[in-house]
């Protein structure tokens, strides 16, 4: 359950960014990467958890879900990877890179305007 | 009705301290290991025999992950190197502020050696760089085989594979190829080792090799 740490930062920056604007939060959307190890329903559950104890009930959370990709060093195309397969979805070969997929973005928020 | 596009990584914070401590790690030239597995897979175990392959060689120091109690680091303390106790207190997994509020008071020579035992889990601590240099992830053989391909993430980040309790195997249906397979589809480069406890030969070959990655850090 480390979603619940993640969830704990993601919060401090949004304080950090919307300064007293926070208390105004009405949606948080979230960039997940399909490699970076976030359960989306942990995460979820966490944020609002969070949000919860700060005063925030109606706070909508739309996580959206980047996928990694393979780079095939053998055919040099790039296909989405599926965990646990870590290969090239078009020859096979499992010599390659891997490309996004791993980060977990604070994309974009939307805060009401005069509630303060 | 105000939206701001932020496209801030929700990890930024813990990854400026990571860089904070590669960086101290470079500067002192100290080798770090961030040695992961699940509870009861063999790390206490393979850091105390590697210790006394190396102590006469290189200054070790441990610093232990646990959610509660200080046994693991009273057992390291044994091997006469230092050793440092984090408890978490129900957190799954060691942040890199933890590290480094554990490097502060600690007294980590330089040019030397620095290995952080994580929380047992197989999940959590993957997503937390601690400063490393070498991740090292154990399995071992009464978990099953089957453990890379059902927790891929910890495997794509990790250097050195370690099958442990090799002297249960006969006792397990534990494949070693399909183990060693799973782990090459994740990342075909990892260094992979097995290990028993009483084997001196095992102890011997995975501190050979860290003593060579050490010899080039301190380069």
């Amino acid at each position: 359950m480390h979603e619940y740490s993640i969830a704990i930062g993601i919060i401090d920056t949004l304080k950090d960014v919307l300064k007293e604007e926070f208390l105004c939060l009405n949606k948080i959307e979230l960039t997940v990467g399909s490699l970076s190890g976030v359960y989306f329903e942990a995460l979820h559950s966490a944020l609002e958890l969070i949000l919860e104890s700060e005063g925030l009930d109606n706070v909508t959370i739309n996580i959206s879900e980047e996928k990694g990709l393979f780079i095939c060093s053998e055919c040099q195309k790039a296909t989405e990877i599926e965990p646990p397969l870590f290969i090239c979805k078009e020859c096979g070969s499992s010599r390659g890179k891997i490309s996004g997929g791993k980060k977990i973005i604070i994309k974009a928020v939307e805060v009401n305007d005069g509630k303060i | 009705m105000a939206r701001y596009e932020l496209m801030r990584d929700a990890l930024g914070r813990e990854k400026q301290r990571a860089e904070r401590l590669h960086d101290f790690f470079a500067e002192h030239r100290i080798l770090v290991l961030n040695i992961m597995g699940s509870p009861g897979s063999g790390k206490t175990t393979l850091i105390e025999k590697v210790i006394e392959k190396l102590k006469d060689d290189v200054t070790i120091s441990v610093i232990e992950g646990d959610l509660a109690t200080t046994v693991d680091s009273e057992r390291i303390e044994k091997t006469g190197a230092d050793v440092f106790q984090i408890n978490t207190g129900g957190i799954c997994h060691l942040s890199p502020e933890m590290v480094e509020r554990a490097i502060d008071k600690m007294n980590i020579r330089d040019k030397s050696i620095l290995m952080i035992e994580n929380v047992g889990n197989l999940v959590c601590p993957a997503s937390f760089d601690l400063g490393e240099d070498i991740r090292m992830v154990l399995v071992s053989t009464p978990e099953g085989d089957d453990k890379p391909e059902k927790y891929p993430v910890m495997f794509l980040g990790a250097d050195i594979f370690v099958i442990t309790k090799m002297d249960l195997i006969e006792m397990t249906d534990f494949n070693i190829e399909r183990a060693i397979k799973s782990v090459q589809k994740i990342k075909h480069n990892t260094e992979i080792f097995t290990f028993s406890r009483d084997s001196n030969e095992d102890a011997k070959r995975i501190s050979t090799w860290l003593k060579e990655e050490y010899t080039k850090k301190i380069k």
